[in-house]
């Protein structure tokens, strides 16, 4: 388990990243969310001992890295915004020497590079010279650099950066089957992406956490509010407003032809779910959905981000 | 630190670095043979072709070093070693160590010359071995200015002028400057200084003796600018702006 406690990094006045605790786990993937300039980078510079905190500390399985690079170094596999390749090596070349200089054992190297270019898919590509890649390509060559030795935590800055769909969905499959018995922080721009592979939220915000939660706690609306759907039926949304676990309900434009979408407000400190379901059982009318109320994960975004920006003016 | 040595010998023979420095050098080689020792007289001593070849070493010697730690910041693979295991001095001493390699495999072509002449000219193995251990400890010292200031900059060619330059002013400060201090009233401080000028340290070499203050100076001197550029690169990731 990796873990960042209290990491600022200050160049003179500017202050890049302040105060930032964060931890990323075994079988999880960390999505790491903020506007240009957040300080995403600079974080993901931190965790991998590429710049030292001005203070701070990054640990894993309790190991400071400070005090044992070397040993938190072999342990972390990173993939910078531009992959580090060496453009004049093939693609074997570059990653025997990545696998050398990341103490791999000789006789397990070639093993662990073939693994490793299948995992991204560009086994065929071995023989060919960096330079000569497509954006895409690189990219997945810097992934299979960072995933050499099976690192237990991969820390991947804009993987899917410049790669068309296909490659991206690609990547993106990598990534879920590897974050399976390793840990996994991703930073992305694009909040699909995020909402599509991570199970847990950072949002970053002028070098400040402003937020870090599971996905699904971050982007329910806290009200407890359910949403329904169920086929046109008359009086359903008046018998489901009487339900004295209701506070008040409030139809939704329909999203299916035939049925009816709504909205429910529970009552303070009640859970509804189970008195509307009686309901409609006994009314003998299929609940085709009933979910809680989520706020998208981009309106979450803005108003975490704009809210540090107002009280920064202010 | 195995594997950077390798690949930076690697790389001096993919690039026409590696093959331009031996080239050039065993090229000058040979004409300072051809003036000092053949027109000259100097016969078989490889003490007079070298200290000839202090100053064309200085013009090359950037092609060994402009390009180590300069390019790794300009194509951001300084963060595939600075995040892996190794040490940054180990990453400097590989990059160091592949610069010396190169110097060494020119000094041993050097070692055609006096072959060449033995027929003609008695050839002294200890004179020949004497001199060709001292231009490699001094120019040690060379290429360290150079591996120094490929950590300073991003720009090879600036690295590769400031590598120039210092080279130059240390060559001219020994050369041209300290002797004017000798004939002045500063002679004692021509004295102190005398004792750093790399030339001076070099001239002891001459009569075939390995003298181990000067192997001690030339290796420090070395070191100790490897430790600055390792400073250099640590610094830069300890920054505080």
């Amino acid at each position: 388990m990796l873990t960042a406690t209290s990491l600022s990094k200050r160049y003179g006045a500017f202050c890049a990243l302040d105060g930032v605790s964060v931890r990323v786990d075994t079988g999880e993937i960390v999505g790491l969310l903020g506007r240009n300039g957040a300080g995403k980078s600079t974080l993901m510079n931190l965790l991998t001992g590429y710049i030292g905190p001005t203070e701070g500390e990054v640990r894993l399985d309790g190991v400071d890295i400070a005090e044992n690079p070397a040993w938190v170094k072999a342990r972390i596999g990173y993939l910078p915004e531009v992959p580090p390749l060496y453009a004049d090596m093939t693609v074997r070349e570059a990653l025997s020497f990545a696998a050398e200089i990341k103490r791999i054992p000789a006789p397990r190297r070639s093993g662990e590079i073939d693994a490793a270019l299948e995992r991204v898919e560009a086994a065929d590509h071995r023989k060919r010279l960096v330079r000569h890649l497509s954006k895409g390509y690189r990219q997945r060559v810097g992934l299979a650099q960072a995933l050499l030795g099976s690192p237990d935590v991969l820390i991947l800055d804009e993987p899917s950066a410049g790669l068309d769909p296909t490659q991206i969905a690609q990547m993106r499959e990598v990534i879920r089957t590897y974050a399976r018995g390793h840990a996994v922080m991703v930073s992305s721009h694009i909040l699909g992406e995020v909402e599509d592979l991570c199970n847990f939220l950072i949002v970053l915000d002028q070098g400040r956490v402003v937020k870090q939660d599971r996905l699904e706690r971050l982007t329910a609306d806290g009200s407890g509010a359910l949403l329904l759907r169920y086929p046109e039926s008359d009086g359903m949304a008046g018998a489901v407003a009487a339900l004295p676990q209701v506070k008040a309900v409030s139809p939704m434009p329909p999203k299916e032809p035939g049925c009816e979408d709504l909205c429910v407000e529970p009552a303070a400190g009640q859970d509804a779910r189970a008195a509307v379901f009686a309901l409609f059982s006994a009314r003998g009318v299929p609940l085709l959905m009933m979910k809680p109320v989520e706020t998208a994960l981009e309106d979450v975004f803005r108003e975490l981000t704009t809210r540090t920006e107002s009280g920064a003016q202010a | 630190m195995t594997a950077v040595w390798k690949r930076e010998m690697g790389q001096y023979f993919k690039t026409p670095a590696g093959y331009l420095f031996l080239g050039i050098f065993t090229l000058l080689c040979g004409l300072m043979f051809a003036f000092y020792n053949i027109r000259g007289g100097a016969g078989a001593s490889v003490y007079v072709l070298l200290s000839g070849m202090r100053l064309p070493f200085m013009l090359i010697a950037p092609l060994l070093t402009m390009r180590l730690l300069a390019e790794e910041r300009r194509s951001h693979t300084d963060q595939l070693l600075l995040t892996s295991p190794l040490s940054v001095a180990q990453i400097v001493l590989g990059k160091a160590l592949a610069a010396y390699t190169m110097l060494l495999a020119a000094l041993v072509l050097t070692l055609f010359f006096p072959l060449l002449i033995s027929p003609y000219a008695s050839v002294s193995p200890g004179t020949t071995a004497a001199a060709e251990i001292g231009f490699f400890l001094m120019n040690l010292c060379t290429l360290s200015v150079g591996v120094l200031m490929s950590a300073l900059c991003v720009s090879q060619v600036s690295a590769g002028v400031l590598t120039l330059g210092v080279n130059m002013l240390m060559y001219l400060l020994e050369g041209y400057v300290l002797p004017q201090l000798g004939a002045s009233y500063l002679a004692g401080l021509y004295g102190v200084l005398k004792r750093f000028s790399l030339s001076a340290r070099y001239a002891t070499f001459q009569n075939g003796v390995v003298g181990l203050a000067e192997v001690v100076y030339f290796l420090s001197f070395s070191g100790f600018l490897l430790l600055l550029t390792g400073l250099c690169v640590s610094r830069r990731r300890w920054a505080k702006g």
